[in-house]
């Protein structure tokens, strides 16, 4: 019998600054963390990023020799963890990320000074700063690596490894992903909608957020007792950047891990990406789970595509949801346009809602399957 | 930088054990662009029909020939097993340093980027060009470490996590830096 692994503290840093209970207000007033930006060909997007004061006050804080995703993930972790006691001799880290600091990344430098941008210089300055158990873990699976590291962190805990694992996912809203995105005529020209049927791509969203697992039944952040029940991770075998079009990863995903959980589903916290793809294919999955009248959301017209922290906090605010029995209204969503109909959340729905399934999907054909459950 | 921090915690006894049933090294040194070509060539010397090959970056292009190589005298047992069974799990230092330098080189000229460089900057499209090509829809995953201090701990937790009978797992690496690129892979069997 595995060990029961609860979520204990989370935290969610954006624009929006570090209070969650600010967020999960804001999320239920349909407010948007998007501003208007403009590339530099003259596209014109919308995305969710820090000011110049607050990368500043980030700074100060905490000093000018870190990065800006190690400053992200230490606040966020630092914010995860200050209703609990953490012992970091039995505390380790797993860090999801899809690009890291790569806008520090010097094209015409010679190599030695990109050190900065490469993943193992943000996993070193979390280990001089929290001095964790083990050397911390990154994992980069596009934009599953937050959902994904989360799985790994409770088999962590399972494993025996540690008392506690604080899973943190972090991206920057970085000219290098701007372009790229953009070259592949994925942004958006308004602010995201997801399974809108007028939705045209995603915004990119700034953002880093941590989750607390524990093998102590703590409740999450002093509200509700809540498990982490199971995951899984699949792959399409299909395309490199396009989802599959029978949905048949996520459906595998989903299937199995609600065969390894007792609880019948409430809700489903949705990717979501706002793209015509994207979308279509998680309402096919949805479909052919039989989970079409299951309420759902996504919170991507909120928070932007925040990459390799959207795992962990879309999971957050699922946490969110169920401790206050509210499933949020889907912000940019108000015409069904899915290939398939699912019940996509219009308004903030009261309910009781006791068990939450979290769908993630990326480029590479990863896509991953959360299962969080209120005791 | 500050001093490092020393970890010295052991891996807890009651982890799973594997089965090696092959494992696989490739090796090259010298420009980015010698590199490419050589591995031009040992696809071409390999006789396999992939056209795909061509539009991989090089860290796919490494592992996608190391894992042909792997496989060549296992295609039975894994075409016999589950496709959800079968995980690739892959560790590197650098992960998609080559596409990232050059998705930067049409940034600082301020050039037209290629979507087909950008999608390569994530390094876990090779688990997902792996997946492709033999079909497999099981747990996969790409993590960056420094060195093997991490990478069984890794290996046994993502099985605690979500078991599979086989594994493709190991080192890739495109380091620019060095001037070298390798695999170091090996298929496991879970016992």
């Amino acid at each position: 019998m595995m060990n029961k692994v609860f979520c204990t503290g989370g935290s969610i840093v954006n624009n929006w600054g570090t209070n969650l209970v600010n967020h999960w207000t804001n999320v239920l007033n349909k407010d948007s963390s998007l501003l208007p930006m403009t590339l530099n060909d003259g596209t014109q997007t919308y995305a969710s990023y820090l000011s110049a004061e607050q990368w500043q006050q980030l700074f100060e804080k905490y000093g000018t020799h870190y990065t800006k995703s190690a400053l992200l993930c230490i606040e966020a972790i630092n914010c995860a963890i200050k209703n609990q006691q953490i012992n970091w001799k039995k505390t380790a880290i797993i860090v999801a990320t899809t690009k890291g600091d790569i806008d520090l990344y010097a094209f015409d430098k010679p190599n030695i000074h990109n050190i900065k941008t490469f993943f193992h210089h943000l996993s070193s300055q979390l280990n001089t700063h929290f001095k964790p158990i083990r050397p911390c873990t990154i994992l980069s699976n596009a934009c599953i690596s937050g959902s994904q590291a989360i799985q790994l962190g409770a088999a962590y805990l399972q494993s025996g490894i540690a008392d506690n694992v604080v899973i943190c996912g972090v991206d920057l809203c970085t000219t290098f992903t701007l372009t790229g995105f953009n070259s592949l005529k994925a942004l958006s020209t308004q602010p995201a909608m997801p399974f809108d049927k007028n939705r045209d791509g995603i915004s990119l969203g700034e953002a880093s957020s941590a989750l607390v697992l524990c093998k102590e039944a703590l409740p999450f952040n002093g509200l509700t007792q809540i498990q982490y029940v199971t995951g899984a991770v699949s792959n399409d075998a299909n395309h490199i950047s396009g989802p599959s079009r029978t949905g048949e990863g996520l459906y595998q995903a989903i299937q199995h891990v609600s065969s390894q959980s007792e609880y019948p589903i409430d809700a489903i916290s949705l990717h979501g990406t706002a793209t015509i793809y994207n979308d279509d294919m998680e309402s096919v999955a949805i479909h052919r789970c039989g989970l079409q009248s299951t309420p759902c959301f996504g919170l991507k017209g909120i928070y932007g595509h925040t990459l390799g922290a959207a795992g962990i906090l879309e999971s957050i605010i699922s946490l969110l949801a169920l401790s206050n029995n509210i499933i949020p209204a889907t912000t940019g969503y108000t015409n069904p346009g899915t290939a398939h109909p699912i019940a996509i959340s219009s308004h903030n729905q009261k309910g009781t809602f006791k068990t939450i399934l979290k769908c993630t999907s990326g480029f590479g054909g990863g896509n991953c399957a959360l299962i969080f459950h209120k005791n | 930088m500050a001093t490092a921090h020393s970890f010295s915690i052991k891996i807890n006894s009651n982890m799973p054990t594997f089965t090696t049933i092959n494992s696989v090294e490739l090796n090259f040194k010298g420009e980015f662009e010698d590199i490419e070509q050589q591995l031009n060539l040992l696809y071409k010397d390999s006789n396999i029909q992939y056209p795909k090959f061509f539009k991989m970056n090089q860290l796919c292009k490494i592992g996608f020939l190391a894992v042909e190589q792997l496989l060549q005298h296992h295609t039975d047992l894994i075409s016999k097993t589950k496709p959800s069974s079968v995980a690739t799990i892959f560790f590197s230092q650098y992960a998609s340093l080559s596409s990232d330098h050059f998705h930067h080189q049409s940034i600082y000229y301020n050039q037209l980027p290629s979507p087909s460089v950008f999608v390569y900057t994530l390094p876990n499209i090779l688990n997902g060009e792996l997946a492709i090509r033999h079909g497999w829809t099981g747990y996969n995953g790409f993590f960056d470490v420094l060195d093997d201090e991490n990478t069984d701990l890794i290996l046994e937790t993502a099985f605690v996590a979500q078991p599979f009978e086989y594994c493709v797992t190991g080192w890739v690496e495109t380091d620019m830096l060095h001037q070298k690129s390798f695999a170091r892979i090996k298929l496991l069997k879970s016992s």
